[in-house]
């Protein structure tokens, strides 16, 4: 599904972001992405957002060059991957429902139908009850579950959460893990990057270790540290 | 939410700004009403006088020209192929037009007849230029003893015709520019506003166009609405200046302006209001997106 052969990314400064990475997820994995910040899990992201562009190697999603993608095609590769960024990008003038409909905007859904889907999406969230509130009304756990609401309404085939318990008590960052299972349950192909040593030690998913941009660990039930 | 709604949204939570923009398209489609009305109306007026007879032969008091006479002179005339119109105007004709002319004063019906009036060809060209020629014709063929020509008439109308074309073009083109200019600066401030928006709408796959739209049917918007508001205002003024215009130019008929015309000229100011709105919206955002 996710195909990364070779990949450098070095930034004009110098900065070395990436460093002939090599790695394949299969659909339907549970993948960890860890590391100390500034390993490079970020820009793994933004190299699948087509935000980047590699120094050098190819990156292929289902089977198609990334790196090869003409500009007026990205908005469809976008639309594959569900991203829960770091930095939630909410739009903090709409409301929840507002916030979550954005995808299927984009995809040209009715009114209608964008609110049926919607209310489906809030209520696997648990946040059927918010959606008129805005985003500013609410916490910092549901914050992160509007965010995964969003990336999961256009029904992506990969769901990619940048950091997505960061900021959350343990409490919340659980219950956000366990969305995430849930959601890869349904099939969907699911990329966490964290910091969180608890909750990846208890999952006993595969981990993929990066460190001063190269993968120094790949392991099937994998551990946080090496 | 729908692109309009989003655009309306759009409109709705920045009045000042919106209502700057309609004022200074409204401003630029009055004048562009105004300057199509009065070039429309200086184009019949020059056309009513390059229909009338521009040049008048006269020929000797009260002896009439023979059917062969006449013949050789509007040959003569035609070979120019310049000739628009003739017409022989004997000295009994003469009569009857100036009894009808004086028809109320006895006393100068008492003083003229046919014998005293002098039998005339009067002429039109089809083109201005060409008038000094056919004259040139006129006054050597035999017997013409005096010449009107009324060329320096149309002349100064065409030369004012071609003034009002120039300078209306110059403020409209000024003007057009201006509207441009303020409605890119507005959109790219409401962008601006908007940029980490764009940015999330971006990333979670939308378009450009998806982007666009919504700016471009707010330019639309201005666009239409300036053009709709500039005809209503031209619109008025002339219905309030019909007296006016009635007086000045009794004999040509210039108005009122059958309504066609003036739905012709809203279509017109519509469609250019659609065309300088979306321009100036799609040079905003292209300016954005491209960074």
């Amino acid at each position: 599904m996710i195909k990364f052969d070779k990949v450098s990314k070095k930034f004009k400064q110098g900065t070395v972001a990436l460093d002939q990475i090599s790695f394949a997820i299969d659909k339907g994995e549970f993948v960890f992405l860890v590391g100390p910040s500034g390993a490079g899990k970020t820009t793994i992201l933004r190299l699948l957002l087509k935000e980047l562009e590699p120094s050098s190697g190819s990156i292929k999603i289902d089977g198609e060059d990334v790196t090869k993608l003409k500009k007026r095609n990205i908005p469809v590769l976008r639309r594959k991957i569900g991203t829960v960024f770091q930095d939630f990008k909410l739009l903090l003038d709409r409301t929840v429902e507002e916030n979550v409909g954005l995808g299927l905007e984009i995809l040209g859904k009715s009114d209608k139908e964008i609110k049926a889907e919607t209310k489906e999406v809030l209520k696997l969230v648990g946040l059927e009850q918010k959606a008129d509130l805005f985003p500013v009304q609410l916490s910092g756990g549901e914050f992160q579950r509007i965010v995964i609401a969003r990336a999961l309404v256009v029904k992506p085939d990969i769901l990619f959460a940048d950091e997505p318990t960061g900021n959350l008590d343990l409490d919340t960052s659980w219950q956000i893990v366990n969305l995430l299972k849930k959601i890869n349950k349904k099939g969907t192909t699911v990329v966490v990057s964290t910091h969180n040593v608890e909750i990846v030690d208890a999952l006993n998913q595969r981990v993929l270790r990066l460190e001063k941009g190269k993968i120094v660990s790949d392991k099937k039930k994998g551990k946080y540290k090496k | 939410m729908s692109v309009i709604k989003t655009s309306f949204k759009q409109i709705r939570r920045t009045p000042y700004q919106a209502l700057a923009a309609v004022m200074v398209m409204f401003l630029t489609f009055f004048a562009i009403s105004c300057f199509a009305l009065i070039s429309l109306g200086s184009n019949r007026v020059l056309q009513y006088f390059e229909a009338s007879p521009q040049v008048i032969a006269f020929f000797e008091k009260g002896k009439d020209l023979s059917a062969g006479e006449i013949e050789v002179i509007k040959v003569k005339l035609e070979t120019t192929g310049q000739l628009a119109d003739f017409k022989y105007v004997s000295t009994r004709e003469a009569e009857a037009i100036y009894r009808e002319k004086n028809k109320d004063d006895p006393l100068l019906l008492e003083l003229v007849n046919y014998k005293i009036l002098p039998p005339s060809i009067e002429i039109s060209a089809k083109s201005i230029d060409s008038l000094p020629k056919l004259k040139q014709l006129l006054e050597t063929s035999p017997g013409v003893e005096d010449i009107a020509f009324y060329e320096d008439v149309v002349n100064s109308l065409s030369s004012w015709l071609k003034n009002i074309r120039f300078f209306g073009l110059g403020i409209i083109s000024f003007l057009l520019a201006q509207s441009i200019l303020i409605v890119i600066t507005l959109i790219g401030l409401k962008i601006l506003v908007k940029k980490e928006e764009i940015e999330v709408l971006k990333l979670i796959g939308a378009s450009n166009w998806f982007i666009r739209w919504p700016f471009l049917f707010e330019g639309i918007f201005y666009g239409t609405s300036g053009a709709f508001l500039g005809w209503g205002a031209a619109y008025l003024l002339l219905l309030y200046t019909t007296p006016l215009i009635i007086s000045w130019f009794a004999d040509i008929n210039l108005v009122p302006v059958p309504p066609a015309i003036m739905l012709m000229l809203l279509v017109a100011n519509l469609f250019m209001g659609i065309i300088v709105g979306a321009l100036a919206s799609f040079l905003a955002v292209h300016r954005f997106l491209r960074k």
